[in-house]
C-alpha cells in the first residue's frame, strides 16, 4: 500500500517544522509550502490525501486557498485542515463556510493532530 | 484455591506510563523545534523573527513583547504584538514584577493569572523570560496573555521550554550582534 501524502501550507518555519516532526513520527510522506498560493499549485501537482492549512498568511489566506482547493475537481474531496491560533467561533464559521473539514488550533497538539487525521486516512501510511 | 489473576492493573499501568511518554515527546518536540530555530539564526533580525514565532507557535501567545536591556539598566522594547505587546513601552531593572524577573536573571511565571492578582502597571501579565548569556544580561521577552484555548502558563508545565528560549535567543542575539559588528572578508565568505 502507497504511503499517504500529506501537504503542509504554513509561512512559519517554526510551525512548518513542528508539523513536519509530528508526521515523520508516522509513515507520511510531507511536502510543504509557505503561502496559501502556492499551496494551491503544489496541491493540483501532487494531489495529496490531506491538506493542512494555515489560516493567517501573504499572497493568500488559507481560507481563499480552501476556496480554490474545493473549486478544483481534483481536489474536491480531499480533506482540508484549517490550522489557525484563532478558535473564535466566528472564524470557525468562516472555515466551514470556506470548505475545510476539520479545525486544528495552534499550538498544534500531536496527539489531538495525528487522532484528526487517521479518522479520515484509516490505516495512515503503512506500505 | 488460587489467587484470581490481576490482569487490569498493568493494563492500567502500561496506559499511564504510555500517556505519560506521549506527554513527554510532545515537551521534547516543543524543545526540539524551538532550539533548531533559535540556532539556525544568524543575524539580529532572524533571531528576532524566530523569537516571535516560538512564542507564537510553540508556547501559544498573541500578545507579547520583546526588549533588550541597555547598559543604563533601561528594559527597552524592540518588538511585539498584541493590544499590550505592540505598545513601546519601556521598563527599568528591579522595578515591578516584569524588571525584577529580568533582574533576577530567571523566568517568572504568574501562576495566580486566573486570580488577576498579577499585573504590569495594570497590564496583565503571565509571564517573563530574561535572555541571559553567562553573565551578560540581553534582554527578556513578557507575555501578556496567552491564547483564550490553551492553558494558562505554569512552571511545570511551560517551565522548560521557556529556559531553553530565554538561553537560545540570548545565543541567537549575540551571534547576530557578532557577526553585524564583524564585517571582515574572511568571516562573511566563511
Amino acid at each position: 500500500m502507497a504511503r499517504k501524502k500529506i501537504l503542509v501550507v504554513d509561512d512559519s518555519p517554526t510551525s512548518l517544522l513542528w508539523q513536519q516532526l509530528i508526521l515523520r513520527s508516522e509513515p507520511f510522506d510531507v511536502i510543504t509550502a509557505t503561502d496559501g498560493d502556492e499551496g494551491v499549485r503544489v496541491a493540483q501537482a501532487e494531489q495529496p490525501d490531506l491538506v493542512l492549512l494555515d489560516v493567517v498568511m501573504p499572497r493568500m489566506n488559507g481560507f481563499d486557498a480552501c476556496r480554490a482547493m474545493r473549486s478544483d475537481p481534483g481536489l474536491r474531496d480531499i480533506p482540508i485542515f484549517l490550522v489557525t491560533t484563532r478558535s473564535e467561533m466566528n472564524n470557525v464559521t468562516a472555515g466551514y463556510e470556506s470548505g475545510c473539514t476539520e479545525f486544528v488550533t495552534k499550538p498544534i497538539d500531536k496527539v489531538e493532530l495525528l487522532a484528526k487525521i487517521h479518522s479520515y486516512l484509516p490505516g495512515g501510511g503503512a506500505a | 484455591m488460587t489467587a484470581p489473576l490481576d490482569v487490569d492493573t498493568p493494563i492500567a499501568d502500561l496506559s499511564r506510563r504510555l500517556a505519560a511518554a506521549e506527554r513527554e515527546n510532545d515537551e521534547l518536540l516543543k524543545l526540539v523545534v524551538a532550539a533548531r530555530q533559535l540556532g539556525e539564526s544568524t543575524t539580529t533580525r532572524a533571531a528576532l523573527a524566530a523569537i516571535r514565532d516560538i512564542i507564537v507557535t510553540v508556547i501559544g501567545s498573541e500578545d507579547f513583547a520583546i526588549y533588550v536591556v541597555e547598559p543604563d539598566g533601561a528594559i527597552r522594547w524592540v518588538s511585539g504584538m498584541g493590544c499590550f505587546g505592540a505598545v513601546s513601552r519601556h521598563f527599568k531593572l528591579e522595578e515591578g514584577p516584569l524588571g525584577k524577573a529580568v533582574a533576577a536573571r530567571s523566568v517568572y511565571v504568574a501562576e495566580e493569572m486566573q486570580a488577576g492578582l498579577d499585573h504590569l502597571d495594570g497590564w496583565p501579565f503571565a509571564a517573563a523570560v530574561p535572555f541571559v548569556l553567562g553573565d551578560r544580561l540581553l534582554g527578556a521577552f513578557a507575555i501578556f496573555r496567552t491564547l483564550p484555548h490553551r492553558e494558562p502558563l505554569t512552571m511545570r508545565a511551560d517551565g522548560e521550554v521557556l529556559r531553553l528560549v530565554g538561553v537560545q535567543a540570548a545565543a541567537a542575539l549575540a551571534i547576530g550582534d557578532l557577526l553585524a559588528r564583524d564585517t571582515s572578508p574572511d568571516l562573511v565568505t566563511a
